[in-house]
């Protein structure tokens, strides 16, 4: 089957450094890299397009936040710009690069952190907010012997998170890759039928090499060719464009949603 | 035919994989009524359509939850082979 494992790379001290470690790192750096390119050189009154593109993200998700939050905190939409923007870009890693670099977002340490990020953070929101007697008396709240189920609860918020976003976008990479062993073996293969089938086709749209494309033989050899690549293409396409996209906005939703509830009763 | 202890843990962790994802039967049975009831209310009250779908988007992705968990168990049974 087509599809990457986790492996170790290589180790710094004691520490193992795995593929999905180094990919997490590229796309910090691509993001820091874009963000940087958008935001240089800001002005009141803004003339180029970077800045109108800025602008339009930054506030869109300040709005999203402000609506499901509340109108007073709006402060949260940095945390949340960030993480959605990394969490879309490893989603749509899986797009571009299967079989050779696994998302993120496909090993549980990244989910797993990010889940953890969002229990901190209920918790020390919800003592900032309540005061240290007011949190743990909400431990014991509508009876005190409801204490362990209370606990289990809160200790279930960032496992259920984690394990959404993982089964989805791992799931979506076995289909995948059981949708490329399906059609072709592996994906080299695969990569190989799909490019000579757009080479052909363009070729034969583009009129070059008439007198080889031209008869009837050639012609259906590339329209046989295009099958394989329409089911991995529609696979990529569900999987990882449209799920990836839908995973990060419910992961950011469901974080607000906790995080508010923690704050406010 | 030689059968062998592994081949057997093999093929009853294939079943096991295959019980597991039935779980994904609850979540569509949810996930039904979480859609019907929401077209349902932007049948009656079409102006508050946009918050319908975020709450819509959110009940669905908690009903998903027991799904992916069963999901998550089939893969494992299938691909680390815990008991080889």
């Amino acid at each position: 089957m087509g599809i990457s494992t986790v492996k170790t790379i290589f180790h710094i001290g004691p520490i193992p450094i795995s593929n999905t470690i180094i990919w997490t790192w590229v796309i910090f750096g691509i993001l820091t890299l874009v963000l940087l390119l958008l935001s240089r050189n800001l002005k009141l009154k803004p003339t180029g397009k970077a800045q109108l593109i800025c602008e339009y993200l930054v506030d869109s998700v300040r709005s999203l936040v402000k609506t499901t939050m509340g109108e007073d905190k709006g402060y949260f939409g940095g945390y949340f710009f960030t993480i959605a923007g990394f969490l879309i870009l490893s989603n749509l890693s899986g797009f571009l690069f299967l079989g050779i670099v696994r998302p993120p977002t496909a090993d549980l340490v990244t989910t797993l952190t990010l889940g953890i990020f969002t229990f901190l953070m209920c918790q020390g929101f919800a003592i900032k907010t309540k005061g240290i007697g007011g949190y743990l008396k909400t431990f014991l709240d509508p009876f005190p012997f409801m204490l362990p189920l209370n606990i289990i609860s809160e200790m279930s918020t960032p496992v259920s998170l984690a394990f959404r976003l993982f089964g989805n976008i791992f799931g979506g990479m076995v289909i995948t890759g059981l949708i490329y062993s399906m059609i072709a073996g592996n994906i080299y293969t695969t990569a190989f039928i799909f490019l000579m089938s757009v080479i052909l086709n363009i070729l034969i749209y583009t009129g070059k090499f008439k007198k080889v494309l031209d008869n009837k033989i050639m012609k259906f050899i590339g329209i046989i060719l295009m099958f394989p690549s329409l089911f991995a293409a529609f696979g990529h396409a569900y999987f990882d464009v449209f799920a990836g996209v839908l995973q990060t906005f419910i992961f950011c939703m469901l974080s607000m949603v906790f995080v508010s509830q923690a704050m406010t009763d | 035919m030689n059968i062998s202890g592994s081949d057997l843990i093999f093929a009853f962790s294939a079943i096991g994989a295959g019980i597991a994802v039935l779980g994904g039967f609850g979540t569509g049975i949810g996930q039904g009524i979480a859609a019907s009831k929401a077209c349902e209310s932007v049948g009656r009250q079409p102006e508050a359509e946009s918050s319908i779908l975020r709450m819509l988007i959110i009940g669905c992705a908690l009903a998903e939850t027991t799904g992916i968990y069963g999901l998550i168990v089939a893969l494992i049974l299938m691909l680390v082979h815990p008991f080889s």
